[in-house]
């Protein structure tokens, strides 16, 4: 015999199932979803909002006058998305991948190396712990959050692409 | 029908491992350049020579191999072809590419060039696979912002994906030339309107 269920209560799965983080009024928390990928040997986690498509196999084109770290475009319907491989910026160990996570963040066209993607989390906010020292006086990380007795290490885009436009300066 | 404003004419050179265009309003007019042609009494190191004549004048002309070189991996092919089949001379009035008065090349005089040298007009040295090509505005992008204005100071404005695992570069030849020169003479010497 099926379960008896009123409107709200249908609503109320709908909305579990379409992973919305809205509940209503009643709604404690704000739930925020990150992209859990490795890149080498090291877990790394990405605001999901920030990453439009996964993909595999593009032709990297090589670009002068860049650091290393930049891998060069790939082309993403005609635009080219700056190539970042973060293996050699973080661990200085160059990523041998051709998976990519492709993001449009700030105006600016990027994507991220990556070796794979193990996880989508759903977590609420308040476990993603800010990070309690920063040696050099620049974090590449909004926070970390703690799975199974491991730090995760959350992506701060926008401290990657200062990093970048530093060096160029530089340059 | 195709609008005409969507579209602009561009010249395109194909070497092997680099493809790049340019504008063509950017150049006056083009010469083919003999094989093994020799500067007649002088030559700059890095790249330039006076070797290209027009309009009763030498030119201070800039080997684009020397740039592209600095892209990354051009195939060296081209360059050698280039010299054995002769190149092309594109001419570019220094008015188009800047602003700066007196003329950037007006300090030049009593800096080592001996020979009369155009003020007024410079040269860019390629090799002869260029053709024209109109292309439409929409394929061609700008970079990223974070790479938008430190590849526009190496000469770099733009690229377009013209077809399956091919990139090309959009130069500003004027830039190239003027950055080049301020290296090979030394800041002082050129007043480029910055």
């Amino acid at each position: 015999m099926r379960e008896f269920m009123n409107n709200e209560a249908i609503l109320e799965k709908l909305s579990a199932d379409s992973g919305d983080t809205e509940t209503g009024p009643a709604a404690a928390e704000k739930w925020t979803k990150f992209l859990i990928v490795e890149i080498g040997k090291e877990r790394y986690g990405f605001y999901a909002d920030q990453i439009k498509e996964i993909v595999t196999d593009e032709p990297i084109y090589y670009v002068p006058f860049v650091p290393p770290y930049i891998k060069g475009f790939i082309n993403r319907h005609g635009e080219p998305y700056t190539a970042f491989d973060l293996s050699l910026l973080f661990e200085k160990q160059e990523l041998d991948s051709a998976l990519f996570l492709v993001s449009r963040h700030g105006g600016d066209q990027l994507a991220f190396q990556i070796s794979d993607v193990t996880e989508i989390l759903k977590v609420p906010e308040s476990e993603l712990h800010s990070l309690s020292s920063v040696d050099d006086g620049e974090s590449y990380f909004s926070g970390v959050l703690s799975r199974e007795g491991a730090d995760i290490f959350v992506l701060n885009i926008d401290s990657v692409v200062a990093r970048l436009e530093r060096d160029l300066g530089e340059g | 029908m195709k609008a005409e404003s969507e579209f602009h004419s561009f010249l395109v050179f194909r070497y092997p491992g680099v493809t790049f265009f340019i504008n063509r309003n950017s150049v006056e007019t083009s010469l083919f350049l003999e094989p093994g042609r020799q500067s007649p009494g002088f030559s700059l190191s890095k790249g330039f020579s006076t070797d290209v004549f027009f309009d009763g004048e030498h030119l201070i002309s800039y080997d684009l191999t020397r740039f592209l070189e600095t892209m990354g991996p051009v195939d060296k092919s081209g360059p050698e072809e280039q010299g054995r089949m002769g190149g092309v001379g594109l001419i570019l009035p220094v008015s188009r590419f800047s602003s700066a008065h007196p003329s950037p090349l007006a300090n030049i005089r009593g800096s080592g060039f001996e020979e009369r040298v155009s003020e007024t007009r410079v040269a860019v040295t390629v090799g002869r696979h260029g053709e024209a090509e109109s292309i439409p505005f929409r394929e061609i992008r700008l970079f990223s912002p974070s790479l938008r204005y430190p590849l526009r100071r190496r000469g770099l404005l733009g690229c377009r994906f013209p077809g399956e695992g091919e990139c090309q570069w959009f130069l500003d030849l004027g830039w190239i030339w003027m950055n080049a020169f301020r290296k090979a003479t030394g800041d002082t010497k050129v007043n480029d309107g910055e």
